[in-house]
């Protein structure tokens, strides 16, 4: 058995080049235990089958190291873990090391939830209504996590929840609430007010 | 904090989630957003809010204002903006945040002008005079709506051609401006008629106009064929009269009383616009409470205005729930429903043709 290291990967990766990096990680990873397992075999001298695909389970790792099973049918919501799950069959967990493992725990419950057949449409919106009730903080991850992993209904949930959130409060109130510093200055500030003034009373 | 760690783009979708009044005030809270919001690409792909405003326009004045009508306050009257083009101009129609007016006295001299109150955009037409010497200067009736598979903004307007003393009936002529090609063209003359109510309502792909008197119908122009045709209305006996037809949802919904007994409204709503099968079918009754009540419009997204005077209702559609509202002691029966948006005057042509205040 080889034993591999994932390399550390930098903090300051963007969306994108993050996922490209996971991707080509991932199928790295793969080729090697796939190549090793058909060695394995050959060895072995029975049957030359390749290991079964697709699988039915799938493994996540979180950055902190934690996995996570999720079932493929699940897993396909995701167009990110789709577009790996196609490039591949081996059973190596997926890394994700910009999803810390309390969020992916959640992510991973949506989608389970999203693929369960049989559910009415009012319970499933009620269950997304409980499933936001968060923090705000909580909220802003899964949309992280949701625009990384490519889950289209999870980001539209997050996103129209944070919209729902700042629906009809004042800039003062927004800025508490989310921690935002206003880079105008109060001049600034009074001209945009001006242009506007219908809108703050 | 986390706010700021977030990406343009998802910025950007959440707060195309929010109205156009919001988004002015957000504009506020910091640089970021305020560029965001003020990103001509963002602007121009906001979906059409759904969020209908009480919209105030003096005939003649400068001023531009909404009433905001609250349940168990007094209603507010909240200034957006003074366009001094506006002397002398009368709404005359509204679609997706552009507003359209007309010169109310002399058309002849005076084009027409589209206008975005949020955006402070503001348009001038080419006078029709120019274009279309035959028409006569006489309009009765103007429209201006959407034509989604032509993908392009379109008006219409019917003028008075002849009017005969005895029978009096008004011959009429029409034409039709596509925005996109920028052409006018005379079309097909509407089925003459005795009177027309002037506010057009625009739903399903056509212009609507309610016709009552004797011929109880509603006079439709269809963006789309650019044809007129009449839909006659669901109960033409005399003892039911209509009290407001506008649109609701995406549907035009004509809005029926008894005459005797003004117990409550019978909401119909008409199927199937644009096939040739169109019918009314009855949506829900209101009931008024013993009182004869205008139905203004729609407000904010599942409410209708009703009104009379000082004392204006809200009536939430899904809960059948009858609010009183406080109101001042106007007519408010001059003010349109419309939606506001933040979309630029551009968008109309594709071009940069506008001219911004």
């Amino acid at each position: 058995m080889r034993y591999l290291a994932l390399p550390l990967l930098s903090q300051n990766l963007t969306e994108s080049t993050a996922r490209a990096q996971t991707l080509s990680l991932y199928l790295q990873l793969s080729l090697q235990v796939s190549l090793s397992q058909r060695n394995e075999s050959t060895m072995s001298s029975s049957s030359s089958s390749l290991p079964s695909c697709p699988k039915k389970v799938v493994t996540l790792k979180s950055s902190e190291g934690e996995t996570f099973e999720i079932e493929e049918i699940a897993a396909l919501q995701s167009k990110t873990l789709e577009n790996m799950i196609d490039e591949n069959c081996a059973d190596t967990p997926i890394p994700l090391p910009n999803i810390k493992g309390k969020i992916l725990a959640k992510v991973v419950e949506y989608c389970n939830k999203h693929a369960e057949v049989g559910v009415d449409a009012e319970s499933l919106r009620a269950w997304d209504a409980e499933f936001v009730n968060v923090e705000n903080t909580t909220v802003f991850d899964y949309i992280l996590a949701a625009n990384f992993l490519e889950i289209p209904t999870l980001l539209d949930l997050t996103c129209q929840s944070v919209a729902d959130m700042i629906k009809g409060k004042t800039p003062a109130e927004i800025e508490k609430t989310f921690n935002i510093k206003s880079a105008f200055t109060p001049e600034e500030e009074e001209q945009v007010r001006r242009e506007n003034q219908w809108a703050f009373e | 904090m986390k706010m700021n760690k977030l990406p343009l783009a998802i910025l950007s979708d959440i707060l195309s989630r929010v109205s156009s009044q919001s988004l002015l005030r957000f504009r506020c809270v910091c640089k970021r957003w305020r560029e965001a919001i003020d990103d001509s690409y963002f602007r121009n792909s906001l979906h059409c809010s759904k969020e209908r405003v009480l919209l105030h326009h003096e005939y003649g004045k400068e001023e531009i204002y909404i009433s905001e009508i609250q349940e168990e306050a007094a209603m507010k009257m909240i200034l957006i903006g003074k366009f001094p083009e506006l002397k002398g101009y009368m709404l005359q129609g509204a679609c997706n945040g552009f507003l359209l007016f007309g010169h109310w006295t002399d058309i002849e001299n005076n084009p027409e002008l589209l206008i975005n109150p949020l955006a402070k955009e503001i348009l001038r037409l080419p006078r029709v005079s120019d274009l279309l010497p035959n028409m006569s200067a006489i309009k009765l009736v103007c429209g201006f709506g959407f034509d989604r598979s032509a993908n392009t903004y379109k008006m219409v307007q019917i003028s008075e051609i002849d009017y005969d003393e005895e029978t009096h009936t008004r011959t009429t002529g029409a034409r039709v401006c596509n925005f996109k090609k920028q052409l006018w063209r005379t079309c097909k003359a509407p089925p003459p008629s005795q009177w027309l109510c002037s506010k057009s309502v625009f739903a399903c792909g056509a212009l609507n106009w309610l016709i009552d008197k004797r011929v109880k119908a509603t006079l439709s122009f269809d963006l789309t064929s650019e044809e007129f045709s009449l839909i006659p209305i669901p109960i033409s006996d005399d003892s039911y009269g209509a009290t407001g037809m506008h649109e609701v949802g995406e549907s035009l919904a004509l809005f029926l009383y008894r005459i005797s007994n003004t117990t409550h409204l019978e909401t119909w709503v008409l199927k199937d616009a644009t096939s040739t099968r169109r019918e009314w079918t009855i949506k829900y009754r209101i009931d008024t409470v013993g009182k004869f009540y205008y139905v203004l419009g729609p407000y904010e997204l599942e409410k209708l205005i009703l009104h009379r005077w000082g004392d204006t209702c809200l009536y939430d559609v899904n809960k059948q729930r009858f609010t009183r509202c406080g109101t001042e002691d106007m007519a408010l029966h001059r003010c349109r429903s419309v939606t506001l948006s933040l979309v630029s005057l551009e968008q109309l042509f594709g071009e940069e043709t506008s001219g911004r205040l």
